[in-house]
């Protein structure tokens, strides 16, 4: 970050701050980076903008519009993308994936109550117990994903982080597993042998429309989603981990420092 | 300058105050001044002189330098008063202090060495 960054940068935090506030600590930096003989490397010496604008407003009781003072809070300038907003992000896809299963869910044991086809698909004769696990193997991670607790900032996963790695690893590949053989070869290919036969768009727009109201579409969606977020969560679940450890190590050591004098 | 013992809130509020009292002075002097002897964020600064002079124990004007208006903080009458309460604060304090510290110090000496 150069001192023409670092200006930007504290604007943007700097922002909800009433006018006379914002513009006087904007002007104070400003001067300090113009007295400075090497201002790169006075700006070494300098907290971030987030951190200065959050002592700011917690030293002088600055008013500050709530989002703003969350924003400030929860920020982690040390790490390369804010974590919490990448969890409450992560959260939300979660919950809109888990709505989405638990929807499929109902209307396949409605299916399979009035057809009574409860262990097999009675076109294609596909076992249905992998639907099932698989399935409920999603409505258990997602559920895990959802008891993510925020401590100070960061991500602590629960003591059973790593029964959450795998258990989204292993839904993953069974997912990949499962679209492959009962998925493609059943509800896509239904509907792209359907698309020939039908004379017009509107026919076309109600088999979709219906396919949708049966969850096939649905199912679709979901499990493609789900192959790309399950392994990106993994993928963050380990950083997110990694990045805790590394600064508790740090941590320790400077602890051990301070111990050592 | 690296010191085990931080200095912030109200003494590092005296701190800055007891420099702009003696002369007035500008943002970037000041912020050298303390971190040459105090170890503090530079950044931790600002804050302070705002909260100064929102207090009304500082005052700010402007004068020209080098083609550009570099601001200076003066210390008010309010200013050089609570600096005197401060430094009879701090003065207490370090004596509370000390008799904590020092109560055995002899004892110890000759035990270390």
């Amino acid at each position: 970050m150069n001192t023409k960054q670092f200006m930007k940068e504290l604007k943007k935090s700097l922002k909800g701050f009433p006018e006379e506030e914002s513009n006087n600590c904007l002007e104070f930096y400003k001067e300090y980076f113009a007295e400075a003989e090497n201002p790169e490397e006075a700006l070494t010496r300098l907290d971030s903008p987030r951190k200065i604008a959050l002592n700011l407003m917690n030293e002088n009781n600055v008013t500050v519009p709530i989002k703003q003072k969350e924003k400030l809070e929860n920020s982690l300038d040390s790490l390369p993308f804010d974590l919490k907003q990448k969890e409450s992000l992560q959260k939300q896809f979660s919950l809109v994936l888990l709505f989405a299963i638990l929807y499929e869910l109902v209307i396949a044991f409605c299916h399979s109550f009035v057809s009574s086809d409860f262990l097999m698909y009675v076109d294609t004769g596909a076992p249905k117990l992998p639907f099932y696990i698989t399935t409920l193997a999603f409505v258990i991670s997602f559920l895990m994903i959802l008891s993510v607790k925020v401590k100070k900032g960061e991500i602590a996963i629960l003591k059973n982080k790593y029964v959450v790695c795998l258990v989204l690893l292993m839904t993953s590949v069974w997912l990949l597993w499962h679209q492959q053989q009962i998925h493609f070869h059943g509800y896509w290919q239904w509907i792209w042998v359907q698309m020939p036969h039908g004379t017009n768009v509107q026919e076309f727009v109600q088999l979709l429309l219906i396919s949708v109201v049966d969850g096939y579409v649905t199912e679709s969606i979901y499990k493609i989603l789900g192959c790309i977020v399950l392994p990106f969560n993994i993928i963050l679940n380990v950083i997110s981990s990694v990045k805790s450890r590394i600064k508790e190590d740090n941590h320790d050591e400077s602890t051990t420092i301070f111990e050592g004098t | 300058m690296s010191a085990i013992y931080s200095v912030s809130g109200k003494l590092l509020d005296a701190c800055v105050l007891a420099i702009v009292c003696e002369n007035d002075t500008y943002g970037y002097d000041l912020t050298q001044k303390i971190s040459d002897t105090i170890d503090t964020s530079e950044s931790a600064l600002y804050p302070v002189l705002r909260r100064l002079s929102k207090d009304g124990y500082l005052t700010t004007y402007s004068q020209e330098y080098e083609g550009r208006n570099r601001k200076y903080y003066s210390a008010t009458l309010e200013g050089k008063t609570q600096l005197k309460f401060l430094q009879d604060q701090w003065e207490l304090y370090q004596s509370n202090i000390r008799s904590i510290l020092y109560k055995k110090k002899q004892e110890i000496k000759e035990e270390v060495s």
